[in-house]
């Protein structure tokens, strides 16, 4: 018996609130804090203060609690708070050649002035899960080689640079775009590709910059150098006339070097890719970088065959919000729609089946008329 | 009032923008139709009470503004306008996102200001023209887009050839710039879209 | 994310969520959009608390124009009942506290997706449609930069071609929602997934009305009575869908925008007005169709 469709209401709260417990779980075991979260799920919180494109700790631990540990709705929760947020200006460039550095190394050069500096790193462990560490184990604490704070590293792009072995890096002539205020246009500046790919999802860029790797634009790529450290930001105060610092956040570039044979426009030199993410994100800033190079290729007079140097399928596609909420809205009803197509296909079927009559009842005709 | 305090603004800026902008669409949706503004904040003369409430709705720190001699000319405008909106005043015509006057009868020739591409024809001026009199009575015969068959608009005063640059700028379509007439109390849009049916 | 904590948690939102600044670039656009009737108009669009595709384009037209004194009408699929709907208006129910109403003759601004009331809209009616795909030309040219030059010389060939192929191939045109419009004879335009059986009610429209793409961006409008024709071949005039010897199950009526429910599985179905409204209304004169009195056993 049909029912008219109504209480969505009611449904709806009461979904909700059934959501709400599922969060929560058990509730005899402890709840989580954002302590916790903040202090062993950096890498989590680091994902979610990027691509929400908001440097916040407590709020991006905050985030990933309410959405249960899926990282992509804890990434929305940021940017809807995020677009509230008064803007008071831009702050300066960053200056990733005054970090303080926590890690930075290097796969073009055996050893550099500042050296390469391991630091905190899953590279060369072995991938055993360890069931240690389920017990809240004590760590010993680590072992730190002595570190000149204040010691300037140079970025290896500038002492290749020195040499004219590398492009110097392409000045930006216009003003900086911001794609959260202007709407995105065609073709972009390389500023607004690069707001753009640090501002995209993770895995997209992985699988582009991979398949870049696998001969789609291939780029020759090498780590220049990958640095991860604390940078001060500072905002230009216009009444006082001189910048004001505002504090430090920790961010992740990756400056990619990338072998080149020259083209009409460009001689023979390498080239560059670059990627910088807010946090501790190598992957994310590694396939930033080998991106970036891809959609570079106009500039430097390369040719266009792949997917992962043409601009408008990038761009459009690297949002996880844009890309998952549209992805999902096949969820909501679409009666109207589909009763549309349902009634074409209907009459396309009837039409069909007529058409294959007819030609039956041609083919049919002669044979009748030889028996 | 000390001299460097600029007249007050919106009281209550989400409630008071709105209905202000609401009569500026309604217009805008039925060209050369009279509606009357809301009454909501008084500005530094020259400007009317009109445009200033246009001003303070549409205007911001991403909207260049162009300001004919009388209101340019006006400290306490600029800085009235400098106050409530941050938007930054500007020379050049095609740069202005809105253009304000106070004398109609002195435009010079509109199509200087910008009149959007074929591409983006959306990136134009909209001029505020501050004028005296609005009637559905007589003038021009309108007809085009949120107008069901013709609407007749008089406007006074304005410069004499102001309705040859109107159709002219008519013809730009779909580029060219859209117009709000205001009174001290009424308004009245004439975007590009509208055919302009002279003489009568 | 629960719609929950707007109103009940710091920090406060302003009057229909959107910052100032935001409504102003909103405004902006919504006056280009009306002096460019059907010219997609590009807008910084924001996130907003619901997720992109779920109509936030519409939410942010609607809540750049709704005031105090507006009362609101949301629907979606032609329902004011249906889960999105419904958390649409739960939405502007907290954050901008306006009436709400289910009848659309009430309403001053009504929100929609994917349907047009079958009630006539009035001159001091706003009708604002979420649209997912903004760009007419988008399933015959992925590229914007494309189709902007297209609508930039009205280069609308392509168009033309993807429909006549569809008449070589089946003997009409196979497109049944978000059929092509031209509008004021100047720009084609995407009605948003609407079934083309509305197509006919946009041209000359009384109310204005406004569309808001907000993951792609985009606001374009129709100002009151422009004209709005559906794309066709003189030989192969525009129609509509129409069921022909089918009324409404529940009031009767014929000529509207049916759903069609399934009653069993033995091929058993019903139509009943896709109109909520439309159809509780003639419920209430009186109407009333073949299977209400069933209805009416059984919820007693």
């Amino acid at each position: 018996m049909y029912v008219a469709v109504k209480g969505g209401e009611k449904a709806i709260s009461n979904a909700h609130s059934l959501f709400a417990a599922k969060r929560r779980g058990n509730t005899d075991v402890p709840g989580l804090t954002i302590e916790q979260i903040v202090n062993q799920l950096s890498f989590a919180v680091d994902r979610v203060m990027g691509e929400g494109s908001l440097y916040d700790r407590e709020l991006a631990a905050i985030a990933i609690r309410q959405a249960q540990g899926d990282l992509i709705e804890a990434i929305f929760l940021i940017r809807a708070y995020r677009t509230t947020l008064p803007r008071f200006g831009y702050s300066a460039p960053i200056e990733t050649g005054e970090m303080r550095i926590d890690r930075r190394i290097s796969a073009t050069f055996k050893d550099l002035p500042g050296g390469q500096l391991l630091g905190p790193t899953f590279d060369y462990s072995h991938r055993l899960i360890d069931f240690a560490l389920d017990a809240d184990a004590e760590v010993p604490a680590p072992e730190q080689a002595e570190t000149d704070p204040l010691a300037s590293v140079p970025r290896v792009t500038d002492l290749l640079g020195a040499d004219g072995m590398i492009e110097p890096d392409p000045a930006e002539e216009s003003e900086i775009g911001d794609l959260t205020r202007e709407p995105l246009e065609f073709p972009a500046g390389r500023d607004l590709r690069l707001q753009n790919l640090a501002r995209g999802d993770e895995g997209f860029l992985l699988a582009l910059g991979y398949s870049t790797q696998r001969g789609y634009a291939r780029s020759h790529p090498f780590v220049g150098e990958i640095r991860m450290g604390a940078v001060e930001v500072s905002l230009f105060a216009e009444e006082l006339g001189f910048e004001v610092p505002l504090g430090r956040v920790t961010v992740t570039e990756c400056q990619m070097i990338n072998q080149f044979k020259g083209s009409m426009k460009a001689p023979p030199q390498f080239t560059r890719g670059y990627g910088l993410v807010f946090g501790h994100s190598e992957r994310k800033s590694m396939s930033m970088a080998l991106v970036d190079r891809a959609l570079r290729w106009k500039e430097l007079g390369e040719e266009q065959t792949a997917a992962a140097q043409d601009e408008e399928f990038v761009l459009s596609h690297s949002d996880n919000i844009q890309a998952s909420g549209f992805v999902e809205h096949l969820k909501l009803p679409h009666y109207v729609d589909f009763q549309a197509e349902l009634d074409l296909i209907r009459t396309m079927h009837r039409e069909h089946a007529e058409r294959l009559n007819a030609t039956e009842d041609d083919t049919e005709t002669p044979r009748e008329a030889a028996e | 009032m000390l001299e460097t305090a600029p007249q007050p603004g919106f009281t209550d800026p989400a409630i008071q923008s709105q209905a202000a902008f609401r009569a500026v669409m309604d217009a805008m949706a039925r060209p050369g139709r009279i509606y009357k503004a809301p009454e909501l904040i008084t500005a530094p003369a020259p400007m009317n009470p009109v445009a200033a409430m246009i001003a303070l709705t549409l205007v911001d720190f991403d909207t260049p503004v162009w300001l004919d001699h009388g209101l340019a000319q006006s400290e306490d405008l600029n800085r009235f306008l400098a106050f409530h909106t941050g938007a930054p005043v500007t020379s050049d015509k095609t740069e202005a996102a809105f253009a304000f006057f106070a004398n109609p009868q002195k435009l010079g020739d509109i199509a200087n200001f910008a009149l959007g591409t074929d591409t983006y024809p959306d990136r134009s001026t909209t001029l505020i023209l501050q004028v005296e009199a609005l009637t559905n009575a007589s003038g021009e015969t309108l007809k085009g887009p949120g107008i069901e068959t013709e609407r007749r608009l008089g406007v006074a005063p304005l410069q004499p050839d102001f309705w040859q640059m109107a159709a002219a700028n008519a013809a730009l379509y779909p580029r060219g710039i859209d117009i709000i007439f205001c009174t001290a109390t009424e308004l009245a849009c004439l975007p590009r879209s509208t055919r302009i049916k002279q003489g009568s | 994310m629960s719609l929950d904590t707007l109103s009940s948690e710091p920090p406060a939102y302003n009057f229909a969520y959107l910052d100032e600044q935001t409504k102003r670039m909103i405004r902006r656009a919504i006056l280009k959009g009306i002096a460019i009737p059907g010219y997609q108009v590009p807008f910084a669009s924001r996130e907003m608390p619901m997720p992109y595709g779920w109509g936030t384009g519409g939410m942010q037209v609607t809540a750049a124009v709704i005031g105090p004194e507006d009362t609101l009408k949301v629907i979606d699929q032609g329902s004011d009942d249906t889960t999105n709907a419904v958390a649409i208006r739960r939405f502007f129910d907290r954050t901008a506290g306006v009436a709400m109403t289910t009848h659309t003759a009430e309403a001053t601004v009504i929100q929609t997706r994917h349907r047009i009331p079958e009630e006539k809209l009035t001159d001091n009616q706003v009708l604002v449609f979420q649209v997912p795909i903004p760009e007419p030309l988008r399933f015959l040219e992925p590229r914007e930069t494309e189709t902007r030059k297209m609508h930039a010389l009205s280069e609308y060939g392509l168009m033309h071609v993807k429909l006549y192929e569809d008449i070589a191939r089946h003997g009409h045109i196979a497109t049944s929602y978000a059929y092509p419009v031209m509008v004021e004879g100047r720009y084609v335009m995407d009605p948003s997934p609407t079934p083309k059986f509305d197509n006919p009610k946009m041209h000359k429209m009384a109310a204005l009305q406004l569309f808001g793409a907000g993951r792609e961006k985009r606001i374009y409008a129709l100002p009151p009575h422009t004209e709005v024709v559906s794309l066709d071949f003189e030989d192969h005039p525009f129609s509509v869908q129409d069921w022909p010897d089918t009324a409404c199950a529940m009031c009767g009526a014929e000529q509207v925008y049916f759903d069609e429910v399934i009653l069993d599985d033995k091929g058993g179905r019903m139509f009943v007005c896709s109109d909520s409204d439309y159809c509780e209304a003639r419920q209430a004169e009186g109407h009333f169709g073949a299977a209400h009195a069933h209805h009416q056993e059984a919820a007693e």
